[in-house]
């Protein structure tokens, strides 16, 4: 085989992994994130269990690293009589993870709305439905959409770690290449560079589309 | 009319109203002058219920606001009833307040829309008037960040009579404002006054509310120290704090 032979496959064999992990990131972060918005619930609830269950909750996913909680459910799931491949088991992964990062996000952004904008929408008897929907989520999103944007960059490299529970996604086929060529600092540096791509290409958009939603001098807004 | 009797409220160990009495009839306007931390911006939160208090009650037109009527213990009164109690009142703070992510007129609309069940057209409409009204009828669709201090009060202030009150509560509205943009703001509320609406007025600004007040009440320390006609408590007053409360600010 010759050498740009060579190079045509390893780049298309990554460029397939890449699809997968940003696959990977993007389910893990929709199902995150929805996951996220569900745990408002508790990390606003009125009851001081519920307080404590969500803070136990991110304490222990913040808290631990990704590469043992992948491990963990890869052996779970099967324990528990649960038939699913890796790539079920790294989406319920990576989902507790981001849904625990993202989760932090949002609530800093619900804690970031001053009060006196609480203040503005209570003196004017808004119902809950309205309230959420038209003060506190536009403002939610406003406050947290850098950090959040800097949760879909993680999510990204995170995807990497499901390599371990042999998920097949671009860390995974760099070194199934590097086995076979030992090619090692080429291979992982262009794994790196579609990493590269990827992380850059969410972060532009992020940028995108927080210049859309900040209409006139918002972040200027003294309250 | 607007009856509040024996009012109390403390932050933790500190009392900030002591106890305090005050009638406000149907169209009067009454301000609320006195230091710094005398209380006064407190018992106008108190009035909307965005501050609780500890004991005491509020009646508007006979009804008790905030808390249930009857039984031993104060029990909030329902959420839903609150909403509606609200509705009844508008509220101008000193910072404005406005919605950053909405338009001028989205602002004015957002109650009437959706805390009165106005359409989408009869709110709309409703803010556009209003907004003409306070002058700002080619600014409908800025935001407020392209807004100076003194349209985002007016804003705020169509904003507050968007939702039909029965009481205006001003919360020192032009404060936060530089000096040539209070007299806009002024303009706007004289102009409220032909209209026999209720205003209760907390300033600091003592030749508006000579001009505007029916009755200008002094808090001091948690209570209503003095209260009269404007002419009474600016110009003959007889509490001694009151005396150099006066003399400090001229």
């Amino acid at each position: 085989m010759t050498s740009w032979a060579m190079l045509e496959s390893t780049v298309t064999l990554l460029a397939r992994g890449a699809l997968v992990s940003l696959w990977l990131a993007l389910a893990s972060l929709a199902t995150g994130t929805g996951l996220a918005v569900l745990l408002m619930a508790p990390a606003f609830s009125r009851f001081g269990l519920a307080r404590r269950a969500y803070r136990l909750f991110v304490w222990i996913v913040r808290g631990t690293p990704v590469l043992v909680q992948a491990l963990l459910v890869f052996y779970a799931l099967p324990a528990l009589d649960l038939r699913s491949g890796p790539y079920v088991a790294g989406v319920i992964v990576l989902t507790l993870y981001l849904g625990a990062l993202i989760a932090e996000v949002i609530r800093g952004g619900v804690l970031a709305i001053p009060r006196q904008q609480w203040d503005s929408a209570r003196s004017l008897g808004l119902p809950p439905g309205a309230l959420l929907r038209r003060v506190v989520a536009p403002l939610v999103i406003r406050y947290s959409l850098p950090a959040y944007v800097n949760v879909c960059v993680m999510a990204v490299k995170a995807s990497s770690v499901l390599s371990i529970i042999s998920v097949w996604e671009l860390t995974f086929a760099a070194r199934e290449i590097i086995e076979r060529t030992l090619a090692v600092f080429s291979v992982l540096g262009l794994a790196a560079a579609f990493y590269f791509a990827m992380c850059f290409g969410i972060d532009r958009l992020g940028r995108h589309v927080e210049r859309r939603l900040t209409p006139g001098d918002f972040a200027g807004e003294r309250t | 009319m607007i009856e509040v009797r024996g009012l109390r409220k403390s932050f933790g160990d500190v009392p900030v109203l002591r106890g305090i009495d005050l009638a406000v009839g149907d169209g009067e306007v009454v301000s609320l002058i006195g230091r710094s931390g005398c209380g006064k911006t407190t018992l106008l939160r108190c009035l909307n219920f965005l501050e609780e208090y500890d004991a005491g009650e509020i009646r508007l037109d006979g009804r008790l606001l905030w808390y249930r009527e009857g039984g031993s213990a104060r029990r909030p009164a329902r959420e839903a009833e609150a909403r509606r109690m609200r509705q009844r009142m508008g509220v101008v703070f000193q910072q404005y307040n406005l919605f950053p992510h909405m338009t001028a007129l989205d602002n004015v609309a957002l109650g009437p829309r959706f805390s009165q069940g106005l359409s989408r057209e009869e709110a709309e409409g409703l803010g556009q008037r209003l907004l003409q009204r306070v002058g700002l009828g080619q600014k409908m669709r800025a935001y407020p960040g392209q807004l100076s201090g003194g349209q985002q009060q007016r804003v705020a202030i169509a904003r507050a009579l968007a939702m039909r009150p029965k009481v205006l509560l001003l919360d020192e509205i032009t404060s936060a404002l530089d000096p040539e943009l209070v007299g806009e703001v002024e303009d706007v509320i004289r102009s409220l006054l032909s209209e026999g609406i209720m205003m209760v007025v907390v300033t600091h600004a003592l030749a508006f509310a000579r001009e505007i007040s029916h009755r200008i009440a002094y808090v001091s320390d948690g209570r209503i120290a003095e209260i009269g006609l404007p002419g009474a408590v600016l110009d003959a007053p007889s509490d001694p704090t009151l005396k150099d409360f006066l003399r400090r600010m001229r």
